[in-house]
């Protein structure tokens, strides 16, 4: 499967991270139910060489920078397809199937947190 | 006082066994008394027509479940992973929807109240510590509350509302109105957050045994056979200075220590001599068991994946609210195993074994067709029945309880010290939580007695 999946160019990826943010940062429920969390995630493609850092700032996601800067609380590492697919808001991020294909480090409530900023974005809250 | 034994552990199942190999690894002697014919407790894997291994108990191990992962990996238990393909399905006022992950998506709307709820309850959560929920600094208020009341007060839709009490029934197994609070957010925060007690992938209910999650303690258990006399069942434990007297139905062992792995709820029904003290006994009498029937209906294949379903489904009517596919892993057979849960189970208990099936084989037919109605073989098994369990998953603390009487249920009381899932600061209520439960009090009683500790 990971074989048929379309890789996705850097600045495509890029652009669809910061199309996330605009919507994390737009969306009331983020704002509502993150409000206060701080956290620095590390995002990396494991298929093209694409590595970005999105700082959360108090509930609000600062623009991205296009390396990994900093020590992450959370690091995020995927196919670029998989990740884009989040990032554009076109695919559920805790599907089983998301659940598994995007690995993970951090604490639990952490990746809870930004499962909930994903869900936000997907559902269109 | 020479004693038969250094320590008596009273229980079979995966708490006293993880018990026994810590003494026995730290040089010490043990004594396992079971009242069961068996070991394993709560997990009950049986070979049963036509061929299928069915676990009538606990099955499933998770990520960061480190204890119970590392036996299974040193003991070379095979395990393959939960079938989780397809589409989930929710039944929500008579209609049927499909859904990915651990929270149905249909309405935008509901989903994001879920969402909101999975983090307001994993976040206050984390304030709690599993090891002393009591020194919360807002424990009485958390555990006076319900479960109900708080889901009551929030501004969700009532179709959410209604999701949130499924997920009680499903995790505990109890009624929102049964639990308080500050006994939910205890146990999210054991399990690490509630994402990790509701899902499948990286979640509590990811990997399955492919022998039956019973080869855990039957291999636990080989090394120190000699050790087990099953059909023991511990009746009365004289305790004093010089140690414990366990008595048995048919004559006694004595001890430098006992560790009692019973559910607070069972250890209750056991004598003590003398008494002991009353903050105990009253924390054994507010501490209750789950209500649970786990049904199995086997196909003669596992028709509903073809439909592209992962035989997943969460319903707002019962009996049966709650399936998972529990399909053998070399293919063939078809099996959906279901939980009639808390007040469901208790009218479901209530009925004739004949019409009990009919109504879950009614519940099946709605979620999956009427291809449904006619399993090649049909299971229950009602841990409410269970003579040496009285109910499942795990035994509850009522409301109240952790605040008043908290620290009662772990502390030892001379040479009797507790173990069993329901002590487990960590995945409290699973395999892996007893595991940990009885290698703690194991490690406990070594270090008490390498230091000179009486007796």
């Amino acid at each position: 499967m990971a074989d048929e999946r379309e890789s996705i160019e850097p600045d495509e990826l890029a652009d669809a991270l910061a199309d996330y943010v605009v919507r994390a940062n737009a969306s009331p429920r983020v704002q509502k139910t993150l409000a206060g969390w701080t956290c620095r995630i590390h995002i990396s493609a494991s298929d093209v060489d694409a590595a970005f850092t999105l700082v959360i700032d108090g509930g609000s996601a600062q623009p991205v920078l296009t390396s990994l800067d900093g020590t992450p609380d959370l690091v995020i590492r995927g196919h670029s397809f998989d990740l884009a697919e989040i990032f554009w808001g076109d695919a559920n991020p805790v599907s089983n199937y998301m659940q598994g294909a995007i690995t993970t480090q951090g604490r639990a409530e952490d990746v809870m947190r930004l499962d909930a900023m994903a869900m936000f974005v997907f559902l269109g809250q | 006082m020479a004693h038969d034994t250094d320590v008596v552990v009273v229980g079979a199942g995966l708490a006293g066994l993880a018990a026994a190999r810590a003494l026995t690894d730290a040089g010490l002697d043990c004594v396992v008394l079971e009242a069961r014919d068996r070991v394993g407790g709560r997990t009950l894997s049986v070979i049963e027509e036509p061929g299928v291994v069915i676990d009538h108990g606990g099955q499933w191990l998770g990520p960061t479940q480190d204890r119970a992962l590392a036996w299974v990996e040193q003991l070379g238990i095979e395990t393959f992973t939960t079938y989780y393909d397809g589409d989930n399905l929710q039944l929500r006022n008579g209609e049927i929807s499909r859904y990915q992950g651990a929270i149905p998506t249909s309405d935008p709307l509901m989903a994001a109240d879920l969402v909101e709820a999975m983090v307001a309850l994993t976040m206050a959560a984390m304030s709690v510590d599993p090891a002393a929920p009591w020194e919360h600094p807002l424990a009485d208020q958390l555990d006076g509350t319900t479960v109900e009341s708080w889901i009551s007060a929030q501004e969700f839709s009532d179709d959410a509302k209604e999701w949130l009490r499924l997920v009680c029934r499903a995790v505990f197994p109890a009624e929102p109105r049964e639990i308080s609070l500050l006994h939910a957010l205890f146990y999210v925060r054991s399990a690490g957050s509630l994402e990790k007690l509701l899902g499948v992938v990286n979640a509590a209910q990811e990997t399955r045994f492919v022998h039956g999650a019973l080869q855990l303690s039957e291999r636990m258990a080989e090394p120190i056979t000699a050790r087990i006399r099953l059909g023991e069942r511990v009746t009365r434990i004289d305790h004093g200075a010089d140690g414990v007297t366990v008595h048995t139905d048919s004559g006694t062992v004595t001890g430098k220590r006992v560790i009692v792995t019973l559910p607070p709820a069972l250890a209750g029904r056991l004598r003590y001599d003398p008494p002991l003290p009353g903050m105990r006994d009253q924390l054994t009498q507010r501490s209750w068991m789950g209500s649970v029937i786990k049904v199995h209906a086997v196909y003669d294949e596992p028709f509903w994946r073809a439909d592209g379903l992962s035989g997943q489904v969460t319903a707002d009517t019962g009996p049966v609210r709650v399936t998972f596919d529990n399909s053998p892993p070399s293919g063939g057979l078809g099996v959906i195993v279901g939980f009639l849960e808390a007040d469901d189970a208790r009218q479901g208990s209530l009925l004739t074994a004949d019409a009990r099936r009919a109504a879950v084989l009614d519940c099946l037919v709605s979620y999956f067709g009427e291809r449904a109605r006619t399993p090649v073989a049909y299971y229950e098994k009602s841990w409410m029945e269970e003579e040496f369990t009285r109910g499942c998953y795990v035994g509850i603390m009522a409301p109240g309880t952790w605040y008043s009487y908290g620290p009662a249920l772990r502390a030892p009381i001379g040479p009797i010290h507790w173990a069993g899932t329901e002590t487990a600061v960590v995945w409290n209520g699973y395999m892996d939580g007893a595991i940990r439960s009885g290698e703690d009090a194991a490690a406990a009683i070594a270090a008490d007695l390498a230091g000179g500790g009486r007796g």
